[in-house]
């Protein structure tokens, strides 16, 4: 185990060239490249451009000083220690510089509102918690093997994609935090062996075009999922969220399509449309329904054109007065609540 | 204040939460939240040396400038991804 230092201003990481590694902070050149024992340092001023070439390996990774650029010529690097990326030390990291945590014991990933290359984390035993919010600058986040937790301070997390579908150890601590899904998936199809932990923790999704959360029958009891965006949401597997809501509503009509003979168990259900911006709900086979279960209290949403929904588990659901009863649909209540209801849906 | 972004989601930008600790290594961290629907929370990590040398105004310009990032790189389209997945 030893450290390595960039020297020289801007220049390759590759796997042969010793042009740019120093021993010492500042040294002379020469060192050899770094393994995934040589923790690595960029800690000199000025700005430059890294650019990282080919199948690359360190243990921690710091950028402590300067303004560096990351570019690469189909590069991965694999971290095995921690990842921190000092407060405006880092100008870009481009989109195809992906990231390997193959960590098997507890590291810290800080960016600093820096979005880097498409991640996994892959280590038996691995734990990653965040120093700072995390973004994936329009990639993928794959969590194949150990746990990855936002940390007690909520910190928040961007990506286009988060997948976990495998049958690996793995957890995922959401805590509190907001995870914003911009992409297509939620993948967690295949949920064996997962672990999901947190409380009041929110998955939006905000694509425009068609998504999926692939909830693999799991229990989400920790988040509220959220339809973010117009593209129509399609929830997969018989899952425990919650809530589910809707913040589109105030933008423009959405839509939410269940996979037919599943049940969605809530604590919560505040999905609703707005006048002039509806929110559809259908199944997945047409005259085949799905089930949103609540244990108690009164559901109250508007706006909704229903279709094929059953709605079920001891609460009273009212699907307003300004909703559409399309065909299927059975224990909704095609009126306002009473009034004196609680749960009203407050448009603000 | 409040604001609906491009694209479509609701931002609501209300008062601003924040904790300092010092982490191991002797960097500070300087975690803050912003927004509530929903909330945005991330930290400025640096050396003492370097957030000292910031005044108040800075560091909170410094948490506005990641807000408005984060609100941009949510509200954008996302480009088609082709995956396995």
């Amino acid at each position: 185990m030893a450290d390595r230092y960039w020297v020289g201003g801007t220049g390759s990481w590759t796997t042969i060239s010793t042009t740019n590694w120093s021993l010492f902070s500042g040294g002379a050149s020469g060192a050899s490249v770094p393994t995934a024992t040589d923790s690595v340092f960029f800690d000199q001023a000025g700005t430059y451009t890294v650019t990282a070439t080919g199948a690359l390996a360190c243990l921690d990774f710091t950028v402590s000083l300067g303004v560096v650029t990351f570019s690469e010529i189909s590069s991965t690097i694999t971290i095995s220690g921690s990842l921190l990326l000092a407060s405006g030390t880092v100008s870009s990291w481009t989109a195809n510089l992906g990231i390997i945590f193959n960590a098997t014991t507890s590291k810290t990933i800080t960016t600093n509102n820096v979005a880097i290359g498409a991640t996994t984390f892959n280590g038996v035993g691995g734990s990653w918690t965040l120093g700072s919010a995390f973004s994936v600058n329009n990639g993928a986040i794959d969590l194949t093997n150990g746990t990855f937790s936002t940390s007690a301070s909520n910190f928040s997390v961007t990506c286009a994609l988060f997948r976990s579908s495998n049958s690996n150890t793995r957890t995922i601590n959401l805590n509190a935090s907001t995870f914003t899904i911009t992409g297509s998936q939620w993948n967690f199809f295949t949920s064996t062996n997962l672990t999901v932990s947190g409380s009041g923790a929110t998955v939006t999704m905000t694509s425009s075009s068609t998504k999926t959360f692939s909830g693999g029958s799991a229990n989400w009891g920790a988040i509220t999922l959220n339809q973010g965006g117009a593209g129509r949401l399609t929830i997969t597997g018989s899952n425990t969220f919650a809530n589910i809501s809707n913040s589109y509503n105030a933008t423009g009509a959405t839509s939410l399509r269940f996979t037919s003979g599943t049940t969605q168990t809530v604590s919560n259900f505040t999905a609703a449309g707005t006048s002039g911006k509806i929110l559809t709900i259908d199944s997945s086979t047409p005259a085949t329904a799905a089930t949103l279960s609540q244990a108690s209290g009164t559901v109250s949403v508007d706006y909704m054109s229903l279709q094929d929904s059953t709605a079920t588990g001891g609460a009273t659901w009212y699907a307003g007065a300004n909703s559409t009863n399309v065909s299927g649909n059975t224990g909704w209540v095609f009126t306002a609540p009473p009034s004196g209801s609680s749960n009203f849906f407050l448009l603000m | 204040m409040s604001r609906l972004a491009s694209g479509g989601v609701w931002l609501q930008r209300k008062g601003l939460k924040m904790t300092i600790t010092v982490l191991d290594n002797g960097w500070i961290s300087d975690s803050f939240t912003i927004g509530e629907s929903p909330p945005y929370n991330d930290a400025i990590v640096m050396s003492p040396d370097q957030y000292n040398a910031l005044t108040a105004d800075q560091i909170e310009a410094m948490k506005q400038e990641r807000y408005d990032r984060w609100v941009a790189m949510i509200t954008e389209a996302s480009a088609e991804i082709i995956d396995g997945g």
